[in-house]
């Protein structure tokens, strides 16, 4: 259930959430990819990553939808986490199984999810 | 030119929350202050976005709404906005208005809107780039002194944060903000759509 040497892309548009997300994964050994803040840029890092071990996907950036990158992720069977605000976004019937972890979300949170 | 706004509008409950929250220490009165401020600036843009599909966010009611929010008595004072009507989407506009609160705040507090006979601009234009249409929004102030101590070490913290790190990271700006002799220079050129769109006045 540790994050040592795990390889987490964070994709989330707020910068001050961004940051702190990327210091707890960091303190709990994980190897952050990316902050990304859109989807093309979590697509670009993805393509770029051939050992990814995991990812947190925050829904909404800034009005688009983070679900091509969910799929991206799927398809090349990366384990994934949504990160879920105060407002339940509506995700599609093709990710109802993936789990979904409250803000702020917290590393042995997506620890225990993603390897447990 | 401009009007006062009614400010209790937007999220009260969680106003009173913020407020109930804070205990009366000095930094944490702070803390609430600052808070709350934030807090109205996102119940505004909420009302702005709630009615937005009516009518379209420009970015001059943007600049309109923060000076308002701050600037209750301008008279002896010498604000000068201009740009074109240009529309916003509405991923960024909440973004952008948290930093117009910030550069009206800090004028109201330290700079243009502090000083008489100093003045504030803002304009903003749309130019063409390679990769789309982009803004480019000017927020110029001019004859403000600073004392050199205020030059040293203000404004720093959230505000500058804000505009330096997170519109380039959120939004994809490029932002510049500077203490000049005369007051803030803050630049920040934005672009209108997402990649591979393009913007239509």
């Amino acid at each position: 259930m540790s994050l040592e040497g795990r390889r987490i892309l964070l994709v989330e548009d707020e910068y001050f959430i961004v940051q702190d997300l990327a210091r707890a994964f960091a303190q709990a050994g994980a190897e952050v990819i990316g902050p990304a803040a859109t989807v093309a840029d979590a697509l670009r890092r993805i393509a770029a990553t051939p050992k990814l071990d995991g990812a947190v996907l925050d829904i909404n950036l800034q009005g688009e939808m983070v679900y091509p990158v969910a799929d991206a992720l799927a398809t090349r069977g990366v384990p994934f986490v949504f990160a879920t605000g105060y407002d339940r976004e509506n995700i599609p019937d093709r990710f109802s199984a993936r789990i979904r972890c409250e803000k702020p979300v917290k590393p042995d949170q997506v620890a225990r999810a993603l390897f447990g | 030119m401009l009007m006062p706004e009614d400010r209790t509008s937007g999220t009260p409950s969680v106003m009173a929350a913020a407020g109930q929250t804070a205990r009366v220490s000095p930094p944490l009165e702070r803390f609430e202050v600052e808070f709350r401020r934030r807090l109205s600036t996102l119940s505004r843009v909420q009302g702005l976005l709630s009615r937005s599909e009516r009518e379209p966010i420009t970015i001059g009611m943007l600049v309109r709404m923060e000076l308002d929010a701050v600037a209750a008595d301008q008279s002896g004072r010498l604000i000068r906005l201009d740009g074109p009507v240009v529309p916003l989407v509405p991923g960024v506009v909440q973004t952008m208005a948290l930093a117009l609160h910030e550069l009206a705040t800090n004028a109201v507090k330290h700079g243009a809107l502090a000083t008489s006979g100093a003045e504030l601009d803002v304009s903003w234009r749309v130019w063409k780039a390679q990769s789309g249409s982009r803004l480019l929004l000017e927020w110029v102030e001019n004859g403000v002194t600073l004392a050199p101590e205020k030059l040293a070490d203000a404004p720093a913290g959230y505000g500058r944060e804000l505009i330096e790190k997170a519109l380039p990271y959120t939004l994809g700006a490029a932002t510049s903000f500077k203490l000049k002799p005369g007051g803030v220079v803050c630049t920040i050129d934005l672009p209108l759509a997402a990649s591979g769109e393009d913007y239509v006045a």
